[in-house]
């Protein structure tokens, strides 16, 4: 199944039919939205919801106007019910993740009516589940209903949805969190797939894939217990005290992809607006948990620099609010983005002088970029997303705090997660590595080591070998390919590249064709070699220097002494491209070259006037994917003095682990 | 007078050093040779002269993982190899500072091997006992879902924490010096283990203060050494040859201070105990009436 790839959605679709049903919806159920409060879109809905706290259950009716972009009709409609997910431990996704969670906190949604509004017809018994992915009969988080009228090619259908819910506890994206009086509802109301080339995209709910979904134009009534603070995408347009005691809010967004919203009592909202230079001015909105009422400046200060960042380097954002919610620690929920909403969790171990939370923020705002407002599909081509967010919230990072990382996940799966215990003992060693900065992309380093030939980029996310291969691959190995395509094409031009995709694919579905097309046209040249090695290969690269060796040779006759360097180079890994290779002197110059780096290996000879000090190939870190960073340079006499000076503090951080451990005697 | 005895003691404290010091060198051995090829003929070692480099270092750890893996073995038995040897050491320590003279060597071996068994023993229910305490820690955790959570948001998170780990190091501090006075009787006293247990145990309950204040003493002056392990790592440029012979030697300097500072407990622990140890009087059939 493709997405269809191109540019910007219409905006006027089906507006009479729509004007139409309007009449019939009103009549039809007492909790509808009237339906000429929806606007234009693909997929547009009017959703009318109620939250029971005590039974943590909601309540909604739901008004979709679709509109069939195909250019092939349609007798079927796939949607989303993702609350099934949690519906047992038999499900599509508690499978993927092996997670066993109790009974008691399982959720599911019931869609209870299902009527044509074109011809009046309930279709509620034509309702039957489909698993397209893995043919998981316990799975139910995709649903298709059999239409008596088929949906002809640019035509639209409107159908009216009951359905209730159970939540689920919030253990992954959204759900309650029992004993906080904490909701956030995402993945919530029946969503419908994407139909292309007459094809439905619409996958089931994956343990680690992300979504994907059609713009469209969103109108929701929210009905929450009075004192419940609301935020949601969109904007609060209207807000409306019930005699019953609750309160129902009004929310309204356009060209939104999917719609979310969060409510708790104990939320203290804090308002700002953001004015980045030459930007748009964007509500910021903080839902902030009220232990950490004093860090509502540091949230603000990171959205303000992420925002600033993302705008002036790819575009404007171009929602007129932004709600960022500080979920509770236990919920599962620390970071996740939605449009126009996401959350990021304040962590508890989180310390001034790391940057966690500004890492997060900044990440989710790439989110934003590459998931909300570029429309990319999160099961098929999840790097689009997740492998661009990490370059360009890394980018973020590094210009604004110096490529810093919170020193307790410095080391990744490595033997520095020992860094804690001996920084507690004081080990020299580690009160250096403490103050060593990370800087963009090395931190993808480790994941991607880990998982370097398991899956190609290309491949659907979902087909994962696990978890960690998805974000080894979709984020870690993107995130160090697009530097390498950096590296290739130059910063200005990958500056370009990235601003000309937003700007062409905001509120489209683009693919890797897609982004491909335009990392050529902006290069002006071809690129095909880079995307089949990177994107739908698992080659590695390593380039090693392999031998260095110089002779003298002396012109008696004039005088002169020049000296004949013979470097060999070598390709360890299986992609081939063109690599620096550079000579340096003993008189601080050096001799730059090129090698094409087809072969296996290579010797170039060099003619200087000066002893050669060493070689190294890269020598500008163009290639972060070398998964062999040490062997990329060789010096031609040996240096011992490193080899004191840590072996010493390895042999010092032994003595300190003994007299740790002897401490027991 | 502890203190002093752990002074006068000195050959001790170089024995000490030294097992320390062969231990750590056969450690670092093989890790040594692993990592000199990359430090001495790469450029990444120029780098790691004036800083660290986290890109080799992942690397350099995922490409040699599979020795790592087979290393790691070898450096647990090595540990507990370490700490049993510790065990004996503790006896002829814990004897030779309670006596008012110099111990010789022999009598310290004798002593260390005499009273290796019952130390051994009040090791291992110390370890069962910290294991215990980190399961409580776990239980901690589990009941936090609910009930902290209504705490942390009615009166911040800190205040949580603070008595959590207030309680846990207080438990901690308890375990550690019945634990140490216990090994002390074991060391100093001739009788049952049972019965030098509960009189180590009894000891510190008679005697709260002076036991409490030799281990807090302790804790002082070994926290201090550590911070001041920070001090070259932060002051000293280690990235020409005399920068990192001042480190090599300040990193000598704190074993031994670390070292010096835990004689100084078991000393400070033995001459307490030696000087108000619980007179044990045994019934003989004539005292009786």
């Amino acid at each position: 199944m493709n997405s269809p790839s191109g540019g910007k959605r219409g905006s006027n679709y089906g507006v009479a039919s729509l004007l139409v049903l309007a009449s019939l919806l009103v009549f039809s159920n007492p909790k509808a939205v009237s339906a000429d409060e929806l606007r234009s879109g693909v997929a547009n809905y009017s959703i009318a919801v109620r939250l029971d706290p005590e039974m943590h259950t909601l309540d909604a009716h739901e008004v979709l106007s679709w509109h069939n972009l195909s250019g092939e009709g349609t007798s079927e409609l796939y949607f989303h019910l993702y609350p099934n997910a949690f519906k047992s431990g038999s499900t599509t996704f508690m499978t993927e993740t092996g997670r066993n969670i109790p009974s008691s906190a399982y959720g599911w949604m019931d869609v209870t009516s299902f009527v044509d509004l074109r011809t009046g017809e309930n279709l509620t018994a034509q309702i039957r589940y489909s698993s397209p992915d893995d043919g998981n009969t316990h799975d139910s988080t995709v649903i298709v209903v059999k239409l008596s009228r088929p949906v002809a090619p640019g035509d639209s259908i409107a159908v009216s949805i009951d359905f209730n819910e159970q939540l689920p506890q919030a253990i992954f994206r959204g759900g309650y969190v029992p004993g906080r009086n904490f909701y956030m509802i995402s993945q919530w109301f029946p969503k419908i797939g994407v139909y292309h080339d007459g094809v439905w995209n619409c996958h089931q709910y994956h343990a680690f894939t992300q979504f994907f979904s059609d713009f469209g134009e969103y109108n929701v009534k929210i009905t929450v217990p009075a004192g419940y603070v609301v935020g949601a995408t969109g904007e609060e347009v209207d807000r409306k005290s019930d005699a019953d005691g609750m309160t129902t809010y009004r929310w309204v967004a356009a060209d939104v992809r999917d719609f979310a919203w969060t409510a708790s009592p104990d939320f203290i909202r804090v308002r700002r607006v953001f004015k980045g230079t030459g930007l748009p001015e964007t509500k910021v909105v903080l839902l902030l948990r009220p232990e950490h009422r004093a860090e509502a400046g540091r949230y603000f200060s990171a959205v303000d620099t992420a925002m600033n960042y993302f705008g002036s380097w790819y575009g404007s954002y171009p929602y007129s609010v932004l709600t960022v919610v500080d979920p509770p620690p236990e919920s599962g929920l620390g970071n996740m983005e939605l449009p126009a909403i996401f959350t990021a969790r304040r962590s508890d171990k989180c310390r001034e002088f790391d940057f966690s939370l500004e890492a997060r923020i900044t990440r989710e705002i790439g989110h934003q970029y590459w998931y909300c407002i570029v429309g990319s599909d999160g099961f098929e081509e999840a790097w689009l997303d997740q492998g661009l967010t990490s370059y360009s919230a890394g980018e973020v990072m590094e210009k604004s705090d110096g490529g810093q990382v919170p020193a307790y996940s410095f080391g990744g799966d490595y033997t520095l997660n020992l860094l804690p215990v001996v920084s507690v003992d004081g080990i020299p060693a580690a009160a250096i590595i403490g103050k060593t900065r990370i800087h963009e992309p090395f931190n993808s380093i480790p994941l991607y080591l880990k998982y370097a030939t398991a899956d190609a980029i290309s491949d659907y996310a979902y087909r994962a070998r696990n978890r960690g291969a998805y974000e080894a691959i979709a984020s870690d190995k993107a995130d160090l390919v697009l530097h390498t395509l950096e590296g290739v094409v130059g910063r200005s031009a990958m500056l370009e590249i990235m601003r000309n995709y937003f700007e062409e694919y905001r509120f489209g579905h683009p693919t890797a064709a897609d982004f491909r097309t335009v990392a050529e046209r902006i290069a002006g040249r071809d690129l095909g070699w880079f995307f089949n090695s990177f994107i739908s290969g698992t080659g590695t690269v390593d380039f090693a220097v392999s031998s260095i060796e110089y002779y003298r040779e002396t012109d008696l006759a004039i005088g002169t002494t020049t000296y004949v360097t013979s470097v060999t180079v070598k390709r360890n890994g299986e992609v081939k491209m063109p690599v620096d290779l550079r000579l340096s002197l003993e008189d601080g110059t050096s001799v730059d070259t090129l090698w094409d780096g087809q072969a296996r290996w290579h010797t170039v000879v060099l003619r200087t006037n000066s002893l050669p000090k060493y070689a190294v190939l890269d020598p500008e870190g163009k290639i972060p994917l070398d998964i062999d960073y040490a062997n990329n340079s060789l010096l031609v006499r040996p240096s011992y003095l490193p080899v004191i000076k840590w072996v010493a503090r390895v042999f010092n951080y032994f003595q300190h682990v003994l007299l740790v451990m002897g401490l027991l005697a | 007078m502890g203190s002093v005895r752990a002074f006068r003691n000195w050959r001790l404290w170089l024995v000490f050093y030294l097992i320390n010091f062969v231990f750590a060198a056969i450690l670092t051995i093989p890790i040594a040779s692993l990592v000199s090829s990359d430090l001495s003929n790469r450029l990444v070692g120029q780098e790691l002269l004036s800083g660290f480099c986290y890109r080799w270092y992942v690397e350099f750890a995922h490409g040699n993982a599979p020795f790592f893996s087979a290393l790691l073995p070898q450096i647990v038995f090595l540990i507990v190899l370490y700490i049993l040897v510790d065990v004996f050491l503790a006896g002829g320590f814990f004897t030779s500072f309670a006596a008012s003279e110099k111990v010789k060597i022999g009598v310290f071996l004798s002593n260390g091997s005499t009273k290796f068994f019952d130390i051994l023993l009040g090791t291992l229910i110390e370890v069962a006992l910290l294991m215990g305490l980190y399961k409580l820690n776990s239980l901690f955790d589990l009941i936090g879902g609910t009930a902290s959570n209504r705490i942390v948001a009615t009166h911040g998170l800190w205040r949580v924490g603070f008595w959590r780990y207030a309680v846990l190091l207080v438990l901690f501090g308890v375990i550690n010096i019945l634990s140490d006075f216990s090994k002390a009787a074991m060391a100093l006293d001739d009788d049952t283990f049972l019965s030098k247990l509960t009189r180590g145990v009894t000891f510190v309950i008679r005697h709260p203060l002076s036991t409490g204040g030799v281990y807090i003493g302790a804790t002082i002056l070994s926290t201090a050494v550590i911070a001041a392990a920070f001090l070259p790592a932060r002051f000293v440029p280690s990235s020409g040859e005399a920068g990192i012979l001042v480190e090599v030697a300040a990193g000598q300097i704190i074993v031994l201070l670390r070292i010096f500072s835990k004689l100084i407990f078991y000393a400070g622990e033995a001459v307490l105990y030696k000087e108000n140890q619980i007179e044990v009087i045994k019934v003989k059939p004539e005292m009786l009436e």
